[in-house]
């Protein structure tokens, strides 16, 4: 009789541990949720701001912007280029 | 007693048989519909909508990219006060106070205020903390350079699902690329439907569109857009084109038209400025025509440069018509050298019925005319040639120098570059490159698509079209010191079975250096005002850009005239 009686002491104290050790790690990961959630919504943020910061770069390095900004500076067209047709001696042969 | 045993058997058996047939019905049968009801009760399915492909030019900028924007909505059952909320959303989206209490006015839990916000306003709307009113966010086409390119691009509006769909142009020839693939994906909720705090979790991922990488040089773009843009108002036409190609690969370096429209507000530009004229408007080429039935004879070895033309002293009868030469002077025993360079046209009906009709119809279908060239934008258009038995000998003698034959824009600068680069004929293409959402590389190699004329009548082709730049009508504005090859056309627009006489469409083809060509370019004006002719309007545009072109590239001076 006393083999029984300490099979189910073991069960009963497993059961129990078990029991202690969910409630300590449900304790632990309950707020895990919410932290989750936190990053995710930095994710988006972070998304979101990156997306609205490349519109902007796009924006502003567009040659359509950049031509209007170099007008608006007095920047004026190159209105001719000087090019060499033939090479010129750098020293005469005596 | 024997029987009774079999008879609780039987009966045992009989009952086990349904059991397992009522669980083979519900796990197998209805096993499906079972678990749609099971994800229903726990979870909403929700589309993942994948982002649109970029198109970018040669440089990497994307002309066509996304941006974050809002739809705001509302739940008008949490609406306190319709007058004062309906004002201030009038006042920042800049819709009708009226239609907006209108929607607000709905018995729903949902109406739809506006969409494609962007950010800025969005805050702003925010900042009113009106109850009932929401977002959400959304992507939509963003063009940073304008309207930059756009009848190239084409643009994005809604299918009949209310998706994102491309149209025209690379937005609609792509556009299975570029749209990528929708997802689906379990948003869980609680027993009275509400979403809890828990991840998605995805069935099937979305696939975002891959994007294009175009031939099209976006400085060279927007160089050819001002000029052409500029050149309009000179000259006083109602439009214009410009193609710029890389004869030796097919690449189209630019491609700009006017008038135009702006991809992002497409909807408020008439439908006709959608399409892109430089694939599906046709034209009769005029005298831009000539290198090309030139060359076919050259090739076909029935003339020479040297060769003199019989029939040149005066106009030429043919078929009961008096062909004349544009200006009316004539040149007896005139070269075929001369013949381009003064753009005689009787000299060019020598050179056609020297051709006969099989072989010029041959060599014209061998320099794509009458044929799509295959260029990847959508809509291109080829008016096909007529059937032989139909051409009558006055046909013939006018095809020679451009009349009486219809061609596309992008037709022309084809086959004139096929002059360009050694005889080859190379497909036209703007997308170079396909970048799929992994990262990886898909490049699209050039294609050759004929070799209508030998490299050796190339060459001679292309002295014969430097001499007419040298010394033809447009030497006023040539480039001094380059040697460049080119033929003015002042081509007549036919209107009720005659010419408009002063009405013209002027255009200028050529490629630069000619020696080693780095690009082909073709310039038309629409009904110049200023002055009808090519030398006088078309020409000089080509060379200002020339000119900037043979700088950005870093070409010297040769030393031609």
């Amino acid at each position: 009789m006393k083999k029984p009686a300490l099979i189910i002491l073991f069960l009963v104290m497993t059961i129990v541990v078990l029991s202690l050790f969910k409630t300590f790690l449900a304790n632990r990961i309950s707020t895990s949720g919410m932290v989750l959630g936190d990053i995710q919504q930095q994710i988006s943020y972070y998304k979101t701001e990156n997306a609205i910061l490349s519109e902007k770069v796009y924006s502003m390095s567009s040659l359509t912007y950049v031509s209007k900004e170099a007008k608006n500076l007095g920047f004026v067209q190159n209105s001719g280029d000087f090019v060499l047709t033939n090479p010129l001696p750098i020293a005469l042969k005596q | 007693m024997t029987w009774r045993y079999r008879i609780t058997f039987v009966g045992i058996l009989f009952l086990f048989f349904i059991v397992i047939a009522r669980l083979f019905y519900w796990q197998v049968v209805k096993a499906q519909e079972l678990s749609q009801l099971g994800q229903q009760q726990y979870g909403t399915t929700v589309t993942l909508y994948p982002q649109r492909g970029e198109i970018m030019t040669s440089d990497g900028f994307p002309i066509a990219t996304n941006r974050i924007a809002y739809q705001v909505f509302a739940n008008p059952k949490e609406i306190k006060n319709i007058g004062e909320t309906s004002l201030l959303l009038s006042k920042t989206l800049g819709i009708d106070q009226a239609t907006i209490s209108a929607e607000l006015s709905l018995d729903r839990y949902w109406v739809p205020i506006a969409s494609g916000v962007e950010s800025k306003v969005k805050d702003e709307i925010s900042n009113f903390n009106l109850s009932g009113i929401g977002f959400e966010q959304q992507y939509t086409r963003f063009y940073p350079e304008a309207s930059m390119a756009a009848q190239l691009l084409g643009f994005v509006g809604k299918d009949e699902y209310g998706n994102d769909k491309g149209y025209f142009g690379l937005e609609g020839y792509y556009n299975r690329l570029l749209e990528g693939k929708a997802g689906t994906a379990i948003e869980v909720h609680d027993a009275f439907g509400k979403p809890i705090l828990s991840q998605i979790s995805q069935q099937s991922a979305q696939i975002d569109g891959s994007s294009l990488i175009l031939s099209i040089n976006r400085p060279i773009q927007f160089l050819a857009e001002k000029v052409l843009k500029d050149s309009i108002q000179k000259y006083g036409a109602t439009g214009g084109m410009i193609g710029i190609m890389d004869p030796k690969t097919g690449d189209i370096i630019a491609m700009a038209s006017f008038p135009t429209f702006d991809p992002s507000n497409y909807q408020d530009y008439s439908d006709n400025l959608y399409v892109n004229p430089f694939i599906t408007n046709t034209y009769e080429p005029g005298s831009t025509f000539k290198p090309i039935v030139m060359s076919s004879a050259l090739n076909a070895n029935l003339i020479t440069p040297d060769t003199q033309c019989p029939i040149c002293a005066g106009p030429v009868p043919v078929g009961g018509y008096l062909i004349h030469t544009w200006d009316d002077k004539y040149f007896p025993n005139t070269t075929m050298t001369e013949v381009i360079q003064h753009s005689d046209n009787t000299g060019m009906v020598f050179v056609a019925q020297k051709l006969g009709l099989t072989r010029m119809i041959d060599y014209l279908n061998k320099f794509g005319i009458g044929n799509m060239t295959g260029i990847d934008l959508q809509g291109e258009v080829a008016p096909s040639m007529k059937p032989p038995s139909q051409w009558y000998p006055v046909d013939l003698a006018t095809t020679g120098f451009g009349q009486g034959i219809s061609v596309t824009p992008i037709e022309l600068l084809d086959a004139i570059s096929a002059i360009a680069n050694n005889g080859h004929r190379m497909e036209p293409h703007v997308v170079t490159a396909v970048e799929n959402p992994d990262g990886s590389l898909v490049k699209i190699p050039p294609k050759e698509i004929d070799s209508p004329i030998t490299p050796e009548t190339a060459k001679v082709m292309t002295e014969i079209m430097i001499n007419a730049v040298d010394k033809g009508e447009a030497a006023w504005t040539k480039l001094p010191g380059y040697r460049i090859a080119g033929k003015t056309g002042t081509a007549s627009i036919p209107i009720n079975g005659h010419y408009d006489p002063t009405k013209t469409i002027a255009s200028f083809v050529g490629f630069a250096p000619a020696d080693n060509p780095k690009f082909a370019m073709l310039v038309i004006l629409d009904k110049p005002t200023a002055s009808i002719y090519g030398a006088e309007t078309a020409a000089p545009v080509f060379f200002e850009i020339a000119k900037d072109l043979l700088a950005y590239y870093g070409i010297p001076p040769s030393g031609g005239q």
